[in-house]
């Protein structure tokens, strides 16, 4: 189909027009909006038309049609800008796609339905901690008191379990948090709070925090920074609390050896903090999965290691909150290095 | 001039005037669709381009559903812009829907606006028969809308940016390697709701300013009827019919929309 600039059509094909069931008198010489729905006419006007003007051509133009049957047509369309002789005209090539845009339908529906699925998950789990850690911070609360009743004092056995109740219970509780957490970063409801932060006092705070944390005897933990680095704009606390399970995760799987808390820089700023341990080490085929929640490197490393198998899938979300990436390497029984790449401008997060 | 302003709403100053002439883009596209009309008036004013949030370059972040889910979100924006520049006395010049966003900034800010230019204005798209005719049925917006809800390819694919030589305009080419289209999807049907469905009829007899009404020949959008009424309901506005037809004159016939807009330009400053 040829249409001039001012939008008459001057030429249209037999099939083109056997599509539309027009005659071609009631094409030629008349707007070829005449052509398309509503919908499709506000979008040529508003959108598609301008930026043929401006650009001389449109690719894969989906545009809807009234076809001969009174059923929109929905069609992919070509559009070059030419100048002629007699005049500057817009050619247009068009082809029906009824089918394929039966499947784009099909799959935009699936992933709607997807979506949603996602964020009823989200909202239950969330309104689910909710509902668990009330009861949790009961067992947990009545138990401490029952620690100080006379009777209990004077049985060791009881002792014993009420210590059991009150550790499980408190690791159950850690769970819920974590889930709490991540069902909230994902669901993108915690804004971070942008700072400048120097990183390298941050991570001596996190190191001096954890120095208390237990570990194997003969492990040391050190920190590897220059001081006099510029901030970086960033949320400090989120980043932190980063830092704290990478560096007490790193001790909890290293036998021998140290963990050192690496923050590289460029001379100037900070580009990056490295975890490093000379610890278990993790499987190439695992090293993805770890990022996932309720995923260890090995099933029953959370019976020997305790843990959630939360604490890195929230790392990594904050960090992509942070606009930071969250990476790791590793070699089994060598160690393993977490690095988390700060953002590289230092104004944004 | 605040940054941040100027950063949301991606304003650009120009041109070696005083007289503030501020151009608003309309429902569709950005700025950048009057890159054939405002160079020409840089001699003589002060030109000011803006994205309204959600179109073209602004700051997305600053998109929120309620405050543009009515004009009264984009004519803040116009509002603010105008203050953040501290512009006295400024001639808007409004296409489509931005006409009736500039006559909404004017009443609230009228010392900063002293005449409107509107191209191709509507204050009301659907037909209120058997008195007005805006040009569309109420089902058609709503197929708009629903086509713009279930179609997001249709939309969204459609604008995706294209890398193009124009032979005609090669000094283009580099500027339009990113479609000055490209629209969000949820932000676009905010804007084709507030546009389409609001009424702002009303409105048009507040006007007190100097007002200038071009009006396409054949434009689906804003038939001749709508351009009538809105010259009719403002006192003293001019009315213009362009030889230019569809519903972007500035895009399609920047030489006529030029000589219009210089000619009302010329008899506002005299008064």
């Amino acid at each position: 189909m040829r249409v001039r600039e001012d939008g008459l059509v001057v030429a249209i094909n037999a099939t083109l027009l056997s599509w539309t069931g027009l005659a071609r008198s009631q094409v030629v010489g008349r707007r070829f909006d005449v052509l398309c729905t509503l919908p499709t006419r506000i979008l040529l006007q508003t959108h598609l038309l301008p930026l043929l003007m401006g650009s001389g051509r449109g690719d894969e133009l989906h545009l809807t049609l009234r076809g001969a049957d009174g059923a929109p047509l929905p069609v992919l369309a070509n559009a070059e800008r030419r100048a002629l002789p007699e005049g500057v005209v817009i050619d247009w090539l068009v082809l029906p796609m009824r089918q394929r845009h039966r499947f784009e339908q099909e799959l935009l529906d699936a992933r709607r339905a997807a979506d949603a699925a996602n964020a009823a998950k989200s909202e239950f789990l969330s309104l689910m901690s909710h509902e668990l850690r009330t009861p949790l911070n009961a067992i947990i609360g009545f138990t401490r008191i029952l620690h100080k009743s006379p009777t209990v004092a004077s049985d060791a056995r009881a002792r014993d379990f009420l210590a059991r109740v009150e550790a499980n219970g408190r690791h159950l509780l850690a769970l819920i948090n974590q889930l709490l957490d991540l069902t909230r970063i994902e669901a993108g409801h915690d804004e971070p709070e942008l700072a400048g932060t120097d990183v390298v006092a941050l991570v001596r705070e996190v190191v001096a925090r954890l120095e208390g944390q237990p570990r194997a005897p003969g492990v040391a933990l050190v920190v590897e920074a220059r001081d006099g680095l510029a901030p970086i704009v960033t949320d400090a606390v989120r980043l932190s609390q980063v830092v704290v399970n990478l560096v007490g995760n790193a001790l909890k799987f290293t036998h021998a050896g140290a963990v050192a808390v690496v923050v590289v820089d460029d001379g100037r700023l900070p580009v990056a903090i490295e975890v490093r341990d000379t610890g278990i080490g993790i499987p190439a085929d695992r090293l993805e999965a770890i990022f996932s929640p309720f995923e260890q490197a090995e099933r029953g490393t959370s019976r020997r290691y305790g843990g959630t198998g939360l604490g890195l899938a929230i790392a990594r979300v904050t960090c992509a909150r942070l606009g930071m990436t969250l990476t790791v390497r590793s070699t089994v029984s060598e160690g393993t290095t977490f690095r988390v790449d700060l953002p590289t401008s230092p104004t944004a997060p | 001039m605040p940054p941040d302003i100027v950063r949301r709403n991606h304003v650009r100053v120009s041109g070696r005037g005083t007289r503030p002439l501020v151009f608003a883009h309309g429902f569709g596209c950005d700025q950048r669709m009057w890159r054939f009309v405002a160079p020409a008036f840089e001699a003589t004013h002060k030109v000011v381009l803006f994205d309204y949030v959600g179109a073209g370059r602004s700051d997305a972040a600053a998109w929120s559903a309620t405050r543009y889910a009515s004009l009264d979100g984009y004519a803040a924006d116009l509002v603010e812009v105008l203050d953040a520049l501290d512009l006295r006395d400024a001639i808007v010049v409004g296409h489509s829907v931005s006409a009736m966003v500039a006559v909404l900034a004017a009443s609230r800010a009228p010392e900063r606006i002293a005449a409107l230019a509107m191209i191709g204005p509507s204050p009301r798209y659907l037909d209120e028969l058997p008195d007005y005719r805006g040009g569309f049925a109420a089902d058609d917006v709503h197929g708009l809308l629903a086509a713009m809800d279930h179609n997001y390819l249709g939309w969204a694919s459609s604008l995706a940016p294209m890398v193009m030589a124009n032979a005609e305009r090669p000094e283009l080419a580099g500027e339009l390697a990113e479609s000055f289209c490209s629209t969000d999807p949820v932000m676009a049907r905010a804007f084709a709701t507030a546009t389409f469905l609001g009424d702002n009829r009303r409105h048009l007899a507040a006007v007190r300013v100097p007002t200038l009404v071009m009006q396409c020949t054949d434009d689906l959008i804003a038939p001749d009827f709508v351009g009538a009424y809105v010259h009719e309901r403002i006192a003293g506005s001019r009315l213009v019919r362009l030889q230019a037809t569809g519903h972007c004159p500035h895009m399609s016939h920047p030489t006529e929309v030029i000589a219009v807009l210089s000619d009302f330009l010329g008899d506002a400053a005299a008064s």
